[in-house]
């Protein structure tokens, strides 16, 4: 092996200077100039807008992360750009003869040739990275913004752009082996990147489009070998550190680590993809023709493959796009209008990749046979879907194969996590939390909600109707934990008026209890505010709050926990919240509202012993009066001729006492309304406006069913 | 020794249905040490394809190719005894001549910078001048310049005469002569233009068509043919001629008769002799008729592409 030939630091710099330097130019501007200008921004809104001493030290450091840290939005496209083309120049020479009888000729394995060249687009990334980093970093300290988590962040963004480097380069490398031509390498690159991310936002699309119980919330669209993919996760909400930027707190080591366990999974993607794309890039190098240059794609399979996979793909997303100008994907006359369209698209992208591959418009027709093959494919992709050949729908998992389960309702607030930094939802905390280990029951109450969805929807549907019965309805989200890791969601809805056994048994039982912020009860979420003070409690209707102290917040966990037993479906669907209780944190301004019920006892006795609690409905007496408006939204379901200015409610003041607890006795605060409660026609169409003999205002709705009949017709239209 | 032996070459994908084209068709040739192996065909004759196989660029799809009994693709140590000179040859972006003769110098043990700085001045090239704003002409010295310098023991040279003026090219192939007499030196030469390899090889391929036509020694080659210019005393006698002897072609301008016969001088002269004859001469051939002589008799026109 000549010296010539072999790998050095030198030898790469100084055969590769312009896209070194091109390289080392870029982190520049990346970690020092944009870092420095962030932070002077910053600083100088701080001082205009006098920022405390805290908000001032947290937005510079937001400052940095949203620059050069897990936050950074836009650094990873320069980095992207980097190795394309680090990956296309180094192997360019495969696509000119001229270079090929140059390079070829000499002395040096072919082996020693591609390990020598992939090598050194990877020392140029890192030489210039490391410097770059490291210039940037000096940076931070210099502008007094370091802190050891922000510089810490730094590095471990660091090394997940240098992943995804090595994902793309590899991939860019692969690009290249396959074809002769740097601009078609350039699109198979194209390809090759966002094949995965394209496919899977079409299958999302499809499944969201024709099964009724897809979970869209939860299932959402996944391209785990997509170096890009798996990069952009981090600028996702799942990213624990996002809520860090979202809130202008500090960066701890807690919430990095907390990170870096959740990025690390896609990461290991990233490296699997780089690991195989290089090693078919070496085989196809291998395999690879010298006489190969200037042909647009090399191996004859792959033509065929990619051009079979492009125009299906192209074909079915085409098809989506015609599916959305229909109210329903299952309309017949759409369904033909959609497949026409495919087969138009499908054989437009065949004849233009195949003119591509010719690099001769007359060639449009050439292999005529992948026309019909992508043609097909992309109908039956779409027949499957829109038919559920597979049973998606009716799907429920194997018991003897799930671990645990999650059943989780709408609706919810974010909480705050234990340490005080960490935020997310009710779902977000039931699907970490909630264990439930009655798979019979709550696969039971899936399937039923399965069918019952499927049927109610898919009869609409037939029929060109647009289904809504969300009112007398129930929403839920249910996971299965399978033992092979795998998780799998399916959405569907229950009657309000269904058989109440199972959904009783699933929510009294200890694991949803526990895992369920929503249920109110969950009192280890409770205690862990004990050491967080200065929590108040606003409670609606009438209002009391009070500071909470440790003792208080252990008082409250314990009344609630008593009240626990009580706590199942029924007594949430059959019941009206009394009052809903509100934690604001004052660090970090979080809401929790927990609705208190009729039959939660000893919660209401602590809040009487307490001084907050008041009765949820005023006095009649105290009531001057009460208008209650009926919006007569049915008007706007008929055919009127009357113009969208017009205004068909109807108001009425009543000031009779007897009148006035009438209403009191059918109604219930408006202040909190909980989802569980059937928020039917009624509680649409009425709009109750109290006003007490003080001047106090308040809001009331009709308990479904229940609306007097004085008021039907006193505001009859 | 370079070794070709049987070997088959075609362009395409090989796909079943569709016809590839076929470079090389068998070729089997021996090119042995200190000669200058010309090889000669037209565009497309496979020429070029059977160099870069020679130099390692191109596999082979059957047959052998060995350098100094070495199978030469892939294999750094039998590619370290060839240079290979394109018919446009590739040099680093924004480079000058020196910038190449480092690089080489670098990857080739045997590479003389001396010798490099001494015919840089002989042939009047600036090494330190971008190579971009040389002319053709210029480069294609640089790259004989190179490759002489290098080393190696077998220069390829596919067209490396084109391009050049002809003072350029006698100082070429006064070059090549000094350096296969100073180190063995073996030049194989391709062309399409056999009368500027006619006062250099010392062996000639023909290539048609991804064949070889023939291989031959030049002077043996002109040993075995004679050209007989003659007048019969008694023109029937002229109907006798083929009737002892290989005649390869014969020509008749009035009663001049012209013929090309196969044999040395000394068995010509001996067989004319027992005609009667008013005039008779036996005429030196140039190569080019030599190959006009011998293509015709299996049917190929080849006037129309050595001639060049």
């Amino acid at each position: 092996m000549m010296s010539g030939n072999s790998f050095s630091v030198k030898k790469a710099l100084r055969r590769r200077v312009w896209s070194a330097a091109v390289s080392g130019l870029f982190f520049f501007l990346y970690y020092v100039l944009g870092t420095s200008l962030a932070v002077t921004r910053t600083r100088s809104f701080a001082e205009a807008y006098q920022y405390t001493v805290e908000v001032a030290k947290a937005s510079v450091s937001n400052a940095v992360r949203e620059s050069i840290g897990l936050s950074a939005g836009y650094g990873w496209i320069g980095v992207v750009g980097i190795a394309v083309m680090l990956g296309v120049q180094g192997f360019a020479y495969l696509d000119s003869r001229r270079q090929i009888d140059f390079y070829e000729s000499q002395p040096e394995k072919r082996s020693h040739r591609f390990r020598r060249i992939y090598l050194e687009g990877i020392l140029i990334y890192v030489l210039t990275a490391v410097t770059g980093l490291a210039a940037g970093l000096i940076t931070v300290a210099l502008l007094r913004a370091a802190t050891l988590a922000l510089v810490l962040e730094i590095v471990l963004e660091a090394l997940r752009l240098f992943i995804l480097f090595l994902g793309v380069y590899s991939i860019t490398v692969l690009s290249v082996m396959w074809t002769g031509n740097v601009i078609v390498s350039l699109l198979a690159d194209a390809v090759l990147l966002l094949y995965e991310i394209v496919l899977s936002e079409i299958i999302y699309a499809l499944k969201n489009t024709f099964f009724y119980t897809f979970s869209s919330a939860f299932s959402g669209a996944s391209a785990a070998f997509s170096p890009i993919y798996d990069y952009c996760v981090v600028l996702s909400g799942k990213n624990p550190a996002a809520a860090v930027t979202s809130y202008y707190r500090e960066m701890t080591l807690s919430v990095l680590r907390q990170s870096a366990a959740f990025l690390v999974l896609y990461d290991v993607f990233t490296l699997i993809t780089a690991a195989a794309a290089t090693g078919i890039a070496y085989l196809s190098y291998k395999k690879r023709r010298t006489e190969s240059a200037g042909t647009a794609v090399v191996f004859a399979p792959i033509r065929v493959l990619a051009r079979i996979a492009v125009s299906s793909v192209i074909a079915l997303g085409a098809g989506l796009v015609v599916l959305r100008s229909f109210a329903s994907g299952r309309e017949h006359s759409a369904t033909v209008i959609i497949v026409i369209v495919m087969i138009v698209t499908a054989c437009i992208v065949c004849s233009v990749m195949q003119i591509i591959y010719d690099f001769d418009f007359r060639s449009f027709l050439r292999g005529a046979w992948a026309m019909t093959v992508s043609s097909l494919i992309a109908v039956l992709v779409l027949a499957a879907f829109e038919t559920d050949c597979f049973g998606y729908d009716r799907y429920v998992p194997d018991l003897s194969q799930v671990e645990s389960c999650a059943l989780i309702p709408d609706n919810g607030t974010t909480v705050l996590g234990t340490d005080g930094n960490e935020s997310m939802d009710y779902s977000a905390y039931a699907l970490r939390n909630m264990k439930l280990t009655d798979t019979q029951s709550v696969a039971a109450l899936a399937s039923y909600g399965q069918e019952y969805t499927v049927k109610t929807r898919g009869s609409a549907q037939s029929s060109g109707d647009y289904f809504d019965n969300s009112q007398s309805e129930y929403h839920f989200t249910v996971l299965y934990r399978m033992k092979s890791g795998q998780k799998v969601y399916r959405s569907f809805y229950i009657p309000q008026n269904c058989d109440r056994t199972l959904p009783d048994k699933i929510f009294s039982s200890v694991e949803y209890k526990e895992a369920s912020l929503f249920s109110s009860v969950n009192a280890a979420f409770l205690q862990n505010y004990e050491n967080i003070r200065g929590a108040e409690i606003d409670y609606c209707y009438p209002t009391g709050d009070k500071d909470m102290n440790a003792a208080d917040m252990k008082g409250l966990a314990k009344a609630l926990a008593a009240d626990a037993a009580q706590y199942c479906f029924s007594n949430l669907v059959d019941n009206y919240p009394v009052g809903e209780l509100d934690f604001q944190i004052r660090s970090g301004g979080y809401i929790t509202a927990l609705y208190i019920y009729p039959w939660q006892e000893n919660t209401i006795r602590w809040l009487e012993s307490e001084g907050i609690y008041g009765e949820a409905m005023p006095d009649a007496a105290d009531v001057a009066k009460i208008s209650v408006t009926n919006t007569h939204s049915e008007y706007w379901n008929e055919d009127n001729t009357e113009s969208s200015d017009y205004d068909p409610s109807v108001t009425v003041e009543y000031t009779d006492p007897v009148q006035i607890k009438k209403i009191l006795d059918h109604s219930y605060g408006s202040n909190f309304t909980s989802p569980w409660n059937n928020n039917g026609e009624d509680y649409y169409n009425y709009n109750l406006n109290g006003t007490m003999k003080d001047g106090t205002e308040f809001y009331l709705c009709f308990k479904e069913g229940e609306v007097p009949s004085f008021v039907e017709t006193d505001t009859a239209n | 020794m370079i070794e070709i032996l049987d070997v088959m070459k075609s362009f395409g994908d090989h796909r079943p249905g569709e016809k590839d084209t076929v470079a090389v068709n068998g070729v089997t040739l021996n090119i042995r040490e200190k000669q200058v192996f010309g090889l000669i065909g037209t565009n497309g004759a496979g020429k070029s394809t059977l160099l870069r196989m020679i130099a390692g660029i191109l596999k082979q799809d059957s047959g052998n190719i060995l350098i100094d009994h070495e199978p030469v693709y892939d294999n750094p140590e039998a590619k370290k005894q060839v240079f290979f000179i394109s018919d446009d040859p590739y040099y680093f972006a924004n480079a000058d001549a020196q910038d190449m003769a480092d690089y080489y110098r670098s990857i080739l043990e045997g590479f003389d910078v001396e010798r490099f700085t001494k015919l840089m001045a002989d042939f009047g090239l600036d090494p330190q001048k971008r190579i971009a704003v040389y002319s053709k002409g210029m480069k294609k010295q640089l790259a004989i310049i190179l490759g002489v310098c290098s080393g190696t023991k077998y220069l390829l040279c596919d067209e490396t005469f084109d391009g050049l003026d002809p003072v350029m090219r006698q100082s070429v192939k006064s070059l090549f002569a000094g350096e296969m007499q100073e180190r063995g030196l073996t030049p194989v030469i391709a062309s399409h233009n056999l009368r500027e390899l006619e006062d250099i090889c010392d062996h000639v391929g023909l290539l048609h068509k991804g064949g070889v036509l023939l291989s031959e020694d030049i002077d043996a080659m002109k040993l075995g043919i004679q050209k007989v210019q003659c007048v019969f005393a008694n023109e029937s006698d002229s109907a006798r001629v083929p009737q002892g002897i290989s005649v390869l072609t014969s020509e008749q301008r009035g009663r001049l008769h012209t013929y090309t016969v196969r044999g040395t001088r000394e068995q010509v002269q001996d067989y004319f002799a027992g005609f009667e004859m008013t005039f008779m001469e036996i005429l030196p051939l140039t190569l080019e008729e030599v190959f006009i002589s011998e293509t015709e008799v299996v049917g190929y026109d080849v006037r129309k592409f050595i001639l060049g």
